[in-house]
């Protein structure tokens, strides 16, 4: 290559280097943009796929049903008994008696578990009963799970789920098709921790004190599916909603939503996702998703508000974790499972009866009892655990599906919008000059003929403004490891420090309130979690102060804002990254929480005065505008965790300490991410970015010392 | 012309005659040696489940070692013959299974074996070729039965150093012997001198192949071994859609030379071949309701028209508890005791009864029935459950691909403490650490439930552990423990594993099903049967002592056999006491399904592809930006 041509590329990479460092926050903002905006791309009807089954055992709705008549008069039988039945234990005792005598083994389990942080014990009994299948060894099994209430609503009882799963207790015995045992549980207490203390038991995990679940000698092998009821007691129900999150992000084998949507629409069973009542099609056919003719535009337009709705409450039940129902402690063990839950008919009034031929509008047992046997002979047919289908998918409706190389782009951008902001910081760190606008834009005179000559100027202008402008850089480690040490004492104080705190204290709580002079907390009227909030806020408050004064005093140096934008932003980004591909909406909730206003905080400007003429530069921070640094301060806060608490608690309609204790004991029982990443990512991120709001414009004198600026 | 086409077709009758005439009296024309007896017993375990059990057995005075080399095989299998003697196998049982036996509903079953695992277990004559014996064995026995036993290979064999000692050692052998001299009590007698000590001089091998299906055509050639087939007698009974349709479902073959546990065999030798099936069958399934039904035609949907003119004695009994719902309502050949009051047996004679001999007083039948009456009052099964005294379950505990864990529990219903030996052979890909075997002894309630009140445990040690460490892609890990269960008591053990990652070719095709490992082996010697009887009487709840145990329905076979040489209708006849002697049972534990750690096979593809993309396009130009400075180096002018 010839040097003219060296020169002329090297000219244009470092106006593009340079153009692209002067510009990265409106990249980064871009990036954010874009990503908000595709957010917006993921409800249409192009962008979504049509689901498909990918087992083909599986082969729904090819099992001839014979759920009949009998059947519904014996499911009707049982709601009539258990409803005569008042207390809980004759109804377990009536369903324990049932289950043997219909040649089941069945066994009953009580459990008992303690949350010390609200001080409070649930206690409840489990009763099951499995079916050995006729002709097939005890390796497998399938589950059918009623709760006896509700549980997302405690105060709905489930009894017509109950009785519907007894008269399938009645019915699947006399069948000699099976190849997987059955196994019926009837979860006492609330259902969830019911369910989740059954199955520890049944997986052999040990109980840790004070908790204690009952043994189980009544066993199966492997469970392969599982299916709950949750079914209210009316006449007639209009439709059947899908529930299908589980904990931390974990979803179902979307095959076995494949299977149920298939099984449904044979059998005229209305179906939903979350009961979202659709104002179009689930399904559009070629014609109507034509989006090229306007008079699709109204019903493109209802199906996307539809699809919007559904992967809004898709998304809140994946990111809180507080609205699953009793499919989800099942996921943790590579169970497939979701739950069933029937909506009542507006037009059935009174209590449950077996009509003539069935209830007058909407479906009831008859039509739910060939539903469940079509289903339950889909699942005998796999002769594998589900592998073929996806594990990670959204569901705008029941038919379509988006996977993961549709929807994870969004939540990816808005990380690499703070991965291009903590860039910013990163090169006003280390001291890249910035060339004064003026230079990109102007021009070689006119004087200049040859390339070369122009090359020349260039590097003149470079060299003549980098003296007057930026005369330092950071040339070695050392340097850079003095600036860089009161920072990572920030971060180390506040991520590992108050983030281990904030962890640790619903355990050391109650033991911790007992080190404080005894009484103070009762005298002032506050209960425990309060008392948890107060010590948190406390903590927060000190080890603010700590950053600021001690770690000054401690380093002779103060930490570097733009240093800990940078990290900030950056630990931030790899938070969001990797909890996208596990939990997306979880990741997404943070990135929209805290994309925006991390991004938009300031980087601190470094200018370099000269005193006198003689005496080299010192550099001074600012801060940026002072209106700026108040409305992103006020931001902030209203982000925090105890304002956005708040805000939930009033939006579901609670108070905010049971949305509080809610999210610990999910944690705490289910191993639900939340809580720890609000611990130690979210809070020390909102703490980090209000010291960098809070720095103030000052000159330090010691920074060229400790730079190790060259002279 | 004519007349000579006369004299020879005369002539060719005249040479049938006498064998046509033989059929009518085969029991006389048969060489005395060879005995074949055939018996099918009938068993309604509870309200629900009937137990059918056949047994055919075959004795011949055959000594097939190397040394023996011309036999006359009359009644006897050739093919069994031919194998036994070429391979040097001194004894072997060979079980197939479908379904699952229920010890707490069920009691014992007749013969233990273990659905629906293909279990083998033989004694070889021990010497340098023995690898190439059992090679050709396994290999023989898959080729004559239809089934995959020759995919038994050093991954599933164990040689079991304390389990196995012995069959069920009869009860009353010096009974047997005083009432006949038939020679089909020779390995009774065999047996009783050898007793526990055998396996010192010939090898024993074990396999169980975990996931093997029976059907038709494993019944096929297991039929034709006997020497009526299905021609005539008890086998016209098998009919396949209905014996694959139940519950539980065991077939087997047990041959046993006398010399069973030495190396060298006197030239009298006998050898025995028994071939069982045992099945139960579901009341609900079946379609039974209340009324009379006769049993033949509702379970096996056959008519019983023929008994076996080959056998010296073809017998139907039915073994009715007198708690049972179910009775009797046709008179038998004769009525038997059991060796329990609560139980009656009547006993069909089908030659009797079936064949055409015109010296019988009453008209043959064409085809027997046997109703059974219903009463209309149908006992909750609680009460008719008769759990028994010695079970064992065990599951696999844990989640996830990195490891798990076996939980095993062994009951003692009993009131005697019980000797036992545990038996497991866990696979290659299951690393088992023996450090975290933990044993804890629970005391189990004294009500009929059998709930386990007292849930603080005691931590127990075995008497003997023998421990064989797995190799990799090889032998499996086998523990043997020696356990005396206590009383009433439940032990509860846990044992680690860590799962192994297989190779890629070493996946079957199905790789997300996971591995089924085969049952866990008890061998229990069993307190004889209390003969105390008066205090728990039919009106009192069942106790885990009532329960017949194998050896027991061993005992009522061999004695309705002897009982059959002098038959007198409507006379019942007292069979001898209870034995005073342990027996000596296996009972088997579930088998379980182990998921692998298993790749998605097109991820390596995907993962080189992958990185590869990004190592390219993200890392390459984040460290450029990060790294590269530009430095504006002066222009040489020399250039």
């Amino acid at each position: 290559m010839t040097d003219d041509k060296r020169v002329r590329q090297g000219v244009r990479t470092l106006r593009v280097v340079t153009a692209l460092r002067r510009h990265i926050n409106w990249l980064s903002w871009g990036l954010l943009a874009v990503g908000l905006a595709w957010l917006l791309v993921l409800p249409l009807e192009l962008y979504s796929n049509r689901t498909y089954l990918s087992e083909n055992a599986l082969m729904p709705n090819q099992a001839r049903r014979s759920y009949g008549d009998a059947q519904v008069a014996a499911a009707h039988q049982h709601l009539q008994a258990l409803v005569n039945r008042h207390d809980q234990d004759s109804r377990v005792a009536y369903v324990f008696e049932w289950l043997q005598r219909l040649g089941y083994h069945a066994e009953t389990q009580s459990f008992q578990y303690t949350q010390t942080f609200v001080n409070q014990t649930w206690a409840g009994t489990n009763v099951h009963g499995v079916l050995h299948a006729p002709r097939a060894d005890t390796t497998e099994a399938l589950m059918l799970v009623a709760p006896w209430r509700f549980a997302t609503d405690p105060n709905r009882s489930n009894l017509s789920g109950v009785a519907h799963v007894l008269a399938l207790a009645q019915y699947f015995r006399e069948l000699n098709h099976w190849a997987k045992d059955l196994i019926l549980l009837f979860p006492g207490g609330p259902p969830t921790l019911g369910i989740e203390m059954w199955l520890r038991r049944y997986h052999g995990e040990a109980m840790l004190s004070p908790h204690q679940a009952d043994p189980l000698y009544v066993r199966s092998g492997v469970i392969q599916g599982a299916l709950t009821f949750e079914l209210p007691h009316t006449a007639a129900y209009a439709s059947l909603g899908i529930f299908h999150e589980g904990k931390n992000g974990q979803l179902p084998n979307l095959d076995l939503l494949n299977i149920i949507a298939r099984i449904t629409k044979q059998e005229n069973v209305p179906l939903t996702l979350h009961h979202i009542v659709r104002s179009s099609p689930a399904q559009l056919n070629g014609h109507q998703r034509n989006w090229l003719s306007s008079d699709n535009w109204p019903l493109l337009y209802r199906h996307y508000l539809d699809s919007l709705r559904t992967l809004w409450t898709t998304m809140a039940a994946q990111a809180t974790g507080l609205t699953q129902g009793t499919h989800a402690p099942f996921h943790r063990y590579r169970i497939d499972a979701v739950t069933l839950q029937a909506a009542p008919h507006p037009e059935a009034t009174g209590p449950a009866a077996p009509w003539p031929n069935g209830p007058m509008a909407g479906f009831h047992f008859q039509e739910l009892g060939r539903v469940t046997e079509s289903v339950f002979r889909s699942l005998n047919n796999l002769l594998e655990h589900f592998h073929q289908s996806f594990f990670i998918y959204l569901l705008p409706s029941p038919w379509q599906y988006i996977s993961i190389a549709n929807f994870i782009p969004p939540v990816l951008l808005m990380a690499a919008g703070l991965l291009g902001a903590a860039l910013g910081s990163w090169w006003s760190v280390h001291g890249y000059y910035q060339p004064p606008s003026s230079m990109a834009r102007s021009n070689p005179p006119l004087t200049t003929t040859t390339k070369q000559a122009a090359y020349d100027w260039w590097v003149q202008q470079l060299f003549a403004q980098t003296e007057t402008q930026f005369p330092r850089r950071i040339h070695n480690y050392a340097a850079f490891w003095t600036l860089a040490r009161p920072t990572l004492a920030v971060l180390v104080v506040f991520h590992l420090g108050l983030g281990t705190l904030l962890y640790l204290l619903p355990t050391i709580v109650p033991q911790s309130l007992q080190i404080v002079p005894p009484g103070l907390f009762a005298h002032l009227g506050l209960s425990t979690a309060e008392a948890h909030m107060a010590l948190t806020q406390g903590f927060t408050l000190f080890s603010c102060l700590v950053s600021f004064g001690a770690v000054r005093q401690w380093y002779r140096n103060c930490y570097d804002p733009r240093l800990l934008r940078m990290l900030t932003l950056l630990l931030l980004m790899l938070a969001i990254a990797a909890v996208s591909v596990v939990n997306f909406s979880l990741a997404l909730a943070l990135a929209m929480l805290t994309a925006v206003p991390f991004s938009l905080l300031p980087t601190p400007n470094v200018k370099f005065e000269h005193p006198t003429n003689d005496a080299p530069a010192v550099p001074t921070f600012s801060g940026g505008p002072f209106v700026w640094r108040s409305v992103l301060l006020a931001w902030v806060m209203a982000i925090s965790p105890p304002v956005l608490a708040n805000t939930m608690a009033w939006a579901t309609n609670q108070t905010w300490t049971q949305l509080w204790s809610g999210m610990v004991v999910e944690h705490q029982l289910f191993g639900s991410w939340v809580y720890p990443l609000l611990c130690f990512i979210y809070w020390p991120a909102l703490m980090s970015a209000v010291l960098i709001l809070c720095y103030p414009s000052l000159r330090i004198d010691s920074i060229p010392n400790a730079l190790g600026m060259d002279k | 012309m004519r007349t000579g086409i006369y004299a020879v077709a005369l002539a060719t009758l005249g040479l049938l005659l006498p064998v046509t005439t033989a059929d009518a009296t085969a029991t006389g024309n048969a060489s005395p040696a060879d005995t074949f007896t055939e018996q099918l017993l009938i068993h309604p375990l509870n309200a629900d489940k009937f137990l059918s059990h056949f047994d055919f057995t075959v004795t011949a005075p055959l000594a097939l070692t190397a040394d023996h080399p011309e036999q006359h095989y009359r009644l006897f299998p050739r093919l069994i013959g031919q194998i036994v003697q070429r391979y040097g196998i001194r004894e072997f049982h060979l079980t197939f299974g479908q379904g699952h036996w229920d010890y707490e509903r069920w009691g014992y079953p007749v013969e233990p074996s273990t659905p629906p695992s293909l279990e083998l277990w033989a004694r070889l004559v021990p010497s340098e070729d023995i690898e190439t014996r059992w090679n050709g064995f396994t290999n023989a026995l898959s080729g004559l039965f239809c089934a995959s036993i020759n995919f038994i290979d050093q991954t599933t064999l164990v040689e079991p150093r304390l389990s196995f000692r012995s069959a069920p050692s009869p009860p009353s052998a010096a009974h047997a012997d005083k009432h006949n001299d038939e020679p089909k009590s020779d390995h009774d007698n065999a047996r009783n001198h050898h007793g526990d000590g055998a396996g010192a001089t010939t090898v024993l091998r074990h396999a169980l192949l975990a996931k093997e299906n029976v059907c038709t055509e494993n019944l096929t050639p297991w039929t034709k071994l006997l020497p009526c087939q299905t021609k005539a007698g008890l086998t016209t009974l098998l009919n396949s859609y209905q014996l694959y349709d139940t519950d539980y479902h065991s077939m087997g073959i047990h041959v046993t030379l006398d010399c069973a546990a030495s190396a060298t065999c006197h030239p009298e030798a006998h050898v025995t071949l028994r071939q069982t099936l045992s099945v139960v069958f579901d009341r609900v399934r079946l379609g039974l309701d209340t009324g009379t039904p006769d049993i033949l035609d509702t379970l096996f949907k056959r008519s019983l028209r023929s008994a076996c003119p080959l056998a010296t004695s073809s017998q139907l009994a039915v073994v009715v508890p007198h708690a049972s719902p179910w009775q009797l309502t046709v008179g038998p050949s004769y009525w038997a005791k059991a060796p329990l009051p609560q139980y009656g047996i009547a006993v069909f004679d089908l030659q009797a009864l079936l064949s055409k001999q015109q010296n019988q007083q009453q008209q043959a039948l064409s085809s027997l029935t046997v109703p059974l009456q219903q009463s209309d009052s149908l006992l909750p099964p609680t009460t008719a459950h008769l759990p028994a005294g010695v079970t064992v379950h065990r599951h696999i505990t844990g989640q996830g691909m990195e490891r798990g864990g076996l939980l095993v529990h062994l009951f003692n219903r009993l009131d005697h403490a019980v000797s036992t030996v545990y038996m497991d052979a866990l696979p290659w890909y299951l690393n088992v650490h023996l450090h975290t075997l933990r044993i804890q002894r629970h005391t189990l309630a004294t009500t009929p439930a059998n709930a386990v009140s007292d849930l603080a445990s005691h931590p127990f040690s075995p008497t003997t552990t023998l421990f064989q460490p797995s190799q990799d892609h090889g032998r499996p890990t086998v523990l043997e423990l020696q356990l005396e269960i206590p009383a009433q008591s439940l032990l509860t053990l846990s044992l680690n594993f860590d799962k192994m990652f297989l190779k890629y070719t070493e996946h079957p095709p199905d790789a997300n099903r996971g591995f089924n490992v085969g049952s866990a082996v008890l061998t229990a010697s069993l307190p004889p049967l209390s003969t105390n009887s008066a205090s728990r009487g039919t009106d009192g709840p069942a106790s885990s002592s009532q329960v017949l145990t194998s050896c027991d329905y061993r005992t009522l076979l061999a004695s309705l056999l002897t009982s059959s040489v002098s038959p007198m209708p409507n006379r019942s006849v007292m069979f001898a006491k209870p034995s005073a002697q342990p027996c000596l049972t296996r009972v088997y534990s579930e088998p379980f399904l182990v998921n692998l750690p298993t790749p998605d096979f097109s991820m390596p593809y995907n993962v080189i592809a992958f990185t590869c993309t990004v190592l390219a396009f993200f890392f390459g130009s984040m460290f450029n930006a990060l790294t590269r400075g530009y430095v504006v180096l002066g222009r040489d002018t020399n250039a």
